[in-house]
């Protein structure tokens, strides 16, 4: 039948052209063998011309001795002579320069982006796998315009966070859609609140670090919902759409193989205080005639560390070479650093690839191993990447592509200031003594199995008080995690004719997460074992029409697709109570008490309709149109059916006029609305069940009131822009500004727990994102063996919270000591604490008693950034090749509680050396020593007070604006230095090409304003930022990467 | 042929749209959480809010104020530092802290025609709305001693009031008689009891003597703003019947389970930073008291070997602290912080304490003198110890009343520390020193300041209280403790 229809059609077709030959093809890319859509074929000289549809497929009538003139833009032109064959494939060469004006837009469908009306960038996944980042979010720092990213650059498979234009949702997911391949891919991050502000708990990062950048051909960002309006609300906040390598058509078996080798190195050290050590008071105690150590002190306030014999707390333990023993109380200004160990991350990847006319394939698998900087932590990860595709017949293609990505972690150390098990660091930083010796930490462990701590209760009891030996938490209670995901999807696709195919697709995103957690017998706190499982499905099945033609001068291109969302969630947890019954027994069997379970399942469903359509007129001048329609499970009935619009469109001016100096010139023009949904059981009010009391249940009202009378949320945007190139490509200026807002916002606002609830869903509030992106390109110098290229961008975003609930000013985002919120009318993010009061001059005020006057519920500050950017240079000389990425953050704050703490326990340097008196500060005040408040008193003198050292960092801490700091920063963030060897030194060799690479990442921190730690510290990937707090010292990697094929 | 063609080219764009369109009918039945249930029992919220409130206010601030506790190296709390507490987790009831919020779901579900039915399997619709309403005056007394001014008749509306406005401490306590003389007068003794009353296992006759006995608490602790309406009280609640013998003392019995255990247990298993404080060490030695061996353990390793009790100096800075060892000091004694050492909700002694007292007020015609000594005999008996020689020594100054049932009530309400700081609050007595450290000098607290929360979620009402009530210090007196 279908045969019929076909030959019917092409008699249909030639009944035009009797006095020509059909000349028809397929237009590839080189590189990878696919077809290319949207090119232009046209007959030199002649004004007869056509363009390949959605498989790259054309068909022109053309005689013999016609020139053929194939151009597309970021390729290079051909011209082909038509000969007496009818069937003409070409296969174009990309132009590397101009490389970039072909991008991936929605659904996956390559356009040239003059046609667009909206901003996407692009980004090679070249450099991603050399500069080997464990986090693929991480690798796009500084590259593109109007991203924030915020990493935890010193942990073992951390979070990030990834923020484009602002943030758009109160109080939900503000962070864009990963979708791989047309797969939507979770990105989940399940930190606990307690982890995100920092109070403790351990940061299992985000789970979109699961794409391997191995097997990454380039990620494209599309910013804003106008470039996104085709996946759907989770596309409000921008797409990172990644399309990963294929095989491509070629004679045997190619094979490839990248290996990087990465040396991680501390970056990032406190300044601690060398001078005085444990304790309270500058003076020994004594027991039994000897000088004692104060070792319940965790602070550092005690004797100077000027060699005085001591009974230190090992000389406690009969085990010690030094039991018994008075030992010199001298510093030790490298213990700590020493405690660090070297990390690396070695990265291998083989990738084979093949083709035919009628199958292309590549398989690659890569594995990944991390040693983390803390002892005892390490991360495994084993990816399995498969893609290929057949053609069943003509015009019926099947594709499949799949990935496993298997993921180990052992020993995932603790984040913040109170984790079950504790933080190590949080103890160095913030709670420690500086003599200590970490050798004499190292054996961690006595005979009968107690643990060895410089934190003993007192002589005649050597029990732990706060702080276990770091050793003991690390080796003795270690967190065991794994992630084992399967994501990819298969598709059938049917070239109706040319200009009209249909395609189905299934997608599936799958991965079972499963946490485990110790606390290891005779630990300070009780031994416990837990675990959490989480299963994370997510299916789409999904249909597509495409269409495309040219009439004349007008080229047309529709897109018409349906697509049923399903997702599902089953968290299963368990942990012990009241202890283990046998000692190290983790196993939740072994719990004494009945076991906390807990037993959670939610699911979803969204059922899409959508179309486009894309008009261009002679290249100049391109409209797109698109619309969606949602239907969500998870809204009441009356209010689940929601539609969405998205208007575009783009001018190519200097098509009408010929210039030398700007060559290229277009103004493009976008307006786009996103609906939004909620999650699963958000509409009727439920009990929660507590903990029985022996055999009586014991059930409650949550604290969270649900809301029957929801709607969908709507993110409105408009973008408007420019894309000037000058002088042939040598320079050029991408110029975006936007408007985002957010209405009708669902939100799960924070209330005033009297009202009986502390939270209520409502549909409110409003939110504003306003700002611009400049993409800035220029080749200073461009010969035939030397190039320089510079790229900068700089984004700024100003973000505003319209309105909330009726009666509401304040949404609550979270605290810790200090509150971060968003109050109506100012930026979200804003950081509430109390302050030193002012005086109407603007002078610090003191009392009498010579502490500064408090002034509690101050506005302090955001979290958010007033502006990004990054700046790349690169440089190449025949095979070698340098580029340097700088990247940079201005503004938003961060709580230091390191910096807090640190003070408050003379730890950090700020509390030795000498006050304005020229005395020693920890001298006492009765001998000059101690430190004034500077400030004035109420009646406008100067403050003449002074206060011991310990008492003035003690009460600071109350004043926590002093330790909430400007997050800025400028970072050397990436260096590259490779060598490609010439194909000519290859070709006596197997090698098909070759290159080395020496590269960095995360190389100095060149400017920053906060003290003793990274400005750069997230503790998750959701909208919980802007706490520091036992931060794990960022480290730098460098090493090299190797690269070769055959 | 073309058009057969078209047909079918449309009519395969609308089968995935027919697909969409059928399965969308089951949405409703999907969005249903099948993690919860919808309808529980009413004495399951009982049971839930009865260990909650015991929770909520079963804390550290008052101990500590008191002086019956010291801390042992951290001392800010003994030193005044931080004025803010959260109160919220009296109202909210997530978790095993039930809170009001289910007490008002209580006596909604007994009230709705069209649920009153099916919540009456926990006992009668009057009694549970009785009992809802006695534990609820129970709460807000607790708060308001402790805050001041605070949401009361606006609070715990949900989403008709997410703001509630506070109320003056005086509206609050004319509230809280109010609402106890009701609920006493509605318990039905001869109608079935609560189901799931881990206090009183369903003993309405109990609840009402509790009702009554929190009255005369009520009632007593306008005593020195309010005498007429604290007399009126206080004779409504005598009148009615109160705790007079330990057997009928309200109590919590924690269970020896880790989700039910007492908290201090829970707290010593992996910490000591509490002991028992020098002032209360010394008091009890001076008078040679035989709750002392209850109340605190034995120091592990004195100093001065023949102090067999320790207590930690009171509110010295961290540094004179730190250097005190663990093993040198009293902890408190193993009856009350063991996995299952009870929390006194009221007890006869306090009851027979408030009868001295109004006696000695003479707003009874009760004997000041037997009743302060049956109040201590009381204490003795609650604490299981042998008082007979030390009752010998007891004496009562009807001239100073105030001194001797102050100084006698503060040892008697030991574990109960807010009772105990309350009662400093009214009576002035013991003479308590503020903290040698304390901080920014400050005296010892009358109140705890309001959460920072109320300053971003409720700010409006939350400056209008602390424009009537004073600043939002610990210093600010509350409306009884003028």
């Amino acid at each position: 039948m279908k045969k019929v229809l076909l030959s019917c059609l092409m008699v249909f077709l030639t009944t035009f052209a009797f006095a020509q030959s059909k000349v028809t093809g397929t237009i590839t890319a080189a590189e990878d063998g696919s077809g290319l859509p949207g090119v232009s074929v046209r007959i030199k000289n002649t004004t007869k011309g056509t363009q390949t549809n959605a498989m790259g497929k054309y068909s022109i009538e053309a005689k013999k001795g016609d020139v053929l003139q194939i151009s597309f833009i970021g390729y290079t032109l051909q011209e082909v002579n038509v000969g007496n064959q009818s069937v003409l494939d070409v296969s174009l060469i990309s132009d590397d320069r101009v490389l970039q004006e072909v991008v991936v837009t929605a659904l996956g469908v390559k356009r040239s982006e003059r046609s667009l009306g909206y901003a996407v960038q692009q980004v090679s996944g070249e450099g991603l796998a050399q500069a080997r980042e464990t986090n693929v979010v991480n690798s796009l720092q500084g590259k593109i315009a109007g991203v924030q990213i915020t990493g935890s650059p010193g942990s073992i498979g951390g979070s990030s966070r990834i923020i484009l234009r602002g943030v758009n949702s109160i109080s939900s997911n503000n962070q864009p859609l990963f979708v791989i391949d047309g797969t939507p891919i979770d990105n989940s991050n399940f930190n606990s609140v307690g982890t995100q502000r920092g109070g403790g708990g351990t940061d299992y990062g985000n789970a979109a670090q699961d794409i391997n950048p191995d097997d990454v051909e380039s990620i494209s960002v599309l910013k804003g919902p106008s470039a996104a309006a085709l996946y759907g609300s989770r596309a409000s906040n921008g797409v990172i759409l990644i399309t990963t390598k294929k095989g491509n058509k070629r004679k045997g078996i190619g094979v490839n193989v990248n290996s990087s080798t990465m040396f991680n190195n501390i970056l990032i050290m406190p300044d601690y205080q060398d001078e005085y050590g444990g304790g309270y008071k500058q003076s020994f105690d004594t027991y039994n005639g000897e000088p004692i150590v104060n070792y319940a002190a965790d602070e550092s306030w005690g004797p100077r560390m000027d060699g005085q014999p001591v009974r230190q707390w090992y000389s406690w333990y009969p085990d010690d070479p030094d039991f018994g023993k008075q030992t010199p109380f001298s510093p030790n200004p490298d213990n700590i650093r020493s405690f660090y160990e070297n990390g690396r991350i070695l990265s291998n990847n083989i990738a084979l690839s093949g083709g035919s006319d009628a199958a292309l394939f590549r398989l690659s698998y890569t594995n990944l191993n991390q040693k983390g900087t803390i002892p005892n932590s390490k991360m495994d990860r084993n990816t399995l990447n498969f893609s290929g595709s057949s053609k069943l017949s003509d015009k019926l293609t099947a594709n499949i592509s799949a990935n496993y990505v298997k993921t180990n972690t052992f020993g995932r150390p603790s984040t913040g200031y109170s984790a079950d098990q504790g933080n190590v660091v949080t103890s160095f930083n913030q709670w420690f003594q500086r003599q200590i010796d970490m050798d004499k930490l190292r054996n961690y462990k006595t005979a009968d199995g107690a643990d060895r701590t410089w934190n003993i209760k007192s002589p005649t009891n050597l029990d732990p008080l706060y702080w276990e030996n770091p050793y003991w938490v690390l080796n003795e209670s270690p967190t065991v995690d794994s992630r084992s995901r399967l994501f990819g999807n298969a598709s059938l696709s049917y070239q109706i004719l040319p200009e009209l195919s249909v395609a189905a697709f299934a997608r599936t995103d799958f991965y079972t997460d499963r946490r485990e957690q110790r606390i290891a017998s005779r630990s300070i706190p009780q031994d416990k074992y837990s675990e959490e499982i989480r299963d994370v499905r997510e299916n789409n099945f999904e249909f597509l029409a495409q269409y495309n033609k040219t009439f004349g001068d007008i080229s047309v291109a529709a897109i018409g697709g349906a697509n049923i969302r399903m997702q599902s969630y089953y968290l299963n947890s368990a942990a012990t109570a009241g202890g283990l019954n046998v000692p190290n027994y983790f196993n939740i069997g072994a719990s004494v008490d009945r076991p906390a379970i807990t037993d959670f399942f939610n699911e979803k469903q969204v059922n899409s309709v959508y179309g486009s359509l894309n008009l261009g007129w002679k290249d100049i001048v391109y409209l797109d149109a698109s619309i969606r329609n949602d239907v969500s499970s998870t809204l009441p009935v009356e209010n689940n059916s929601y539609l969405y619009p998205a208007l575009g469109g783009s001018f190519v001016f200097t098509s009408l006029f010929e210039s030398k100096v700007l060559s290229f010139g277009k103004l493009r023009v976008g307006w786009a609305q996103v609906g939004s949904d909620t999650d699963p059981y958000q509409l009727s009010n439920v009990y929660g069940a507590g903990n029985p009391y022996g055999s009586e249940p014991a059930f409650y009202v949550p604290n969270t009131l649900n809301n029957s009378l929801l709607r969908p949320e709507t993110t409105t945007s408009t973008e408007i822009g420019a894309d000037l190139r000058f002088f042939n490509g040598r320079a050029g200026l991408d110029f975006t500004y936007y408007e985002n807002r957010t209405s009708d916002q669902i939100l799960d606002i924070a209330v005033s727990g009297a009202s009986g609830f502390t939270r209520a869903f409502v549909n409110a509030g409003e939110m504003e994102n306003k700002g611009f992106e400049v993409q800035f390109t220029v080749s200073p110098i461009r010969t035939s063996a030397f190039n320089w290229d510079v790229s900068f961008n700089f984004a700024r975003n100003r973000n505003k919270v319209v309105s909330l609930a009726p009666g509401l000013e304040n949404y609550l985002i979270a605290s810790w000591g200090p509150s971060v919120n968003a109050f109506v009318g100012e930026p979200y993010g804003t950081i509430i604490a109390e302050t030193i009061k002012l005086d109407d001059q603007g002078r610090q005020l003191v009392d009498e008693n010579g502490y500064f006057v408090i002034n509690r519920n101050q506005r302090v500050g955001s979290v958010l950034a007033d502006f990004t950017g990054g700046l790349m240079n690169s440089f190449s000389y025949k095979g070698f090749s340098l580029s340097a990425l700088i990247d940079f953050q201005k503004g938003g704050n961060i709580y230091s509680v390191t910096n807090r703490y640190g003070s408050y326990s003379g730890l950090l340097s700020n509390t030795v050396g000498n006050n304005d008196r020229g005395v020693a500060q920890r001298d006492p005040v009765s001998a000059g020593g101690g430190i004034r408040a500077e400030g004035v008193l109420a009646d406008g003198s100067e403050n003449q007070t002074y206060l011991e050292s310990v008492d003035y960092w003690g009460t600071l801490r109350n004043y926590r604006d002093e330790y909430i700091y400007d997050a800025s920063f400028i970072k050397l963030r990436e260096v590259n230095f490779g060598y490609a060897i010439p194909a000519k030194f290859l070709s006596s060799t197997p090698f098909k090409n070759a290159r080395v690479a020496f590269v960095g990442r995360n190389l100095a921190i060149l400017f920053k304003n906060i003290p003793n730690v990274d400005p750069e510290a997230a503790m998750g990937s959701g909208n919980i930022q802007g706490f520091e707090n036992g931060q794990h010292p960022s480290f730098s990697s460098m090493g090299f990467n190797i690269n070769f094929g055959f | 042929m073309k058009r057969i063609f078209k047909t079918k080219v449309w009519a395969l764009l609308l089968i995935p749209s027919l697909f969409l369109a059928s399965s969308c009918e089951n949405f409703e039945e999907m969005n249903v959480d099948p993690n919860n249930v919808s309808q529980v029992p009413t004495s399951y919220l009982f049971t839930n809010t009865m260990r909650g409130l015991v929770r909520s206010q079963f804390q550290t601030t008052g101990i500590i104020y008191a002086q019956h506790w010291a801390e042992t190296q951290y001392t800010e709390t003994s030193r005044y530092e931080t004025p803010q507490a959260s109160f919220y987790t009296f109202f909210t009831g997530s978790g095993d802290n039930g809170g009001m919020i289910d007490l008002e779901e209580i006596i909604k579900l007994n009230t709705d025609e069209a649920t009153k039915g099916f919540a009456s399997a926990s006992g009668s619709n009057t009694n549970q709305i009785a009992v809802a309403r006695i534990m609820k005056a129970f709460a807000c007394q607790k708060m308001t001693d402790m805050w001041g001014d605070l949401p009361y008749s606006e609070s715990l509306k949900g989403n008709e009031n997410f703001s509630p406005a506070y109320d003056t401490q005086e509206a609050i306590y004319a509230g809280l008689v109010k609402e106890l003389t009701e609920a006493s007068q509605q318990i039905n003794t001869s109608e079935r009891g609560i189901v799931g009353d881990i206090i009183f296992n369903g003993d309405m006759g109990a609840w009402k003597m509790f009702a009554n006995s929190l009255l005369l608490r009520v009632g007593m602790r306008m005593s020195e703003v309010a005498p007429d309406k604290a007399k009126a009280a206080v004779t409504t609640a005598l009148a009615g019947g109160v705790i007079t013998k330990n057997s009928d003392n309200a109590m919590y019995r924690y269970l020896p389970d880790a989700n039910n255990w007492n908290p201090y247990y829970a707290h010593f298993l992996t910490r000591t930073d509490y002991a028992i404080s020098d002032v209360l060490v010394n008091e009890l030695k001076a008078t040679n008291d035989p709750r002392l061996p209850v109340f605190a353990d034995p120091a592990p390793a004195p100093k001065d070997a023949n102090a067999k009790y320790v207590g930690m100096p009171y509110g010295v800075r961290n540094s004179i602290a730190g250097s005190i060892t663990n093993d040198e000091i009293s902890f408190p004694g193993i009856a009350v912080r063991s996995a299952d050492s009870p929390y006194f909700i009221m007890t006869a002694t306090e009851v027979l304490f408030n009868q001295a007292e109004a006696a000695a007020r003479g707003w009874t015609s009760g004997n000041a003198e037997s009743l302060f000594k049956a109040a201590i005999a009381a204490s003795m008996e609650q604490w299981g110890v042998d008082g007979t020689a030390y009752m010998a020594t007891v004496t009562y100054d009807a001239t100073n009343w105030k001194k001797s049932i102050g100084d006698n009530k503060w040892i008697a309400l030991y574990t109960q520390g807010q009772e105990a700081w309350n009662e400093w609050k009214r009576l002035d007595y013991p003479l308590l020193q503020p903290a040698p450290d304390a901080s920014l000098q400050r005296a010892i607290p009358r109140r705890r300041g309001y959460p920072e929360s109320e300053f971003s979620l409720n700010e409006k009402n939350y400056t209008a209280a602390v424009a009537r009530q004073g600043p939002d210090e610990m210093e600010t007196r509350t409306w009884w403790d003028k």
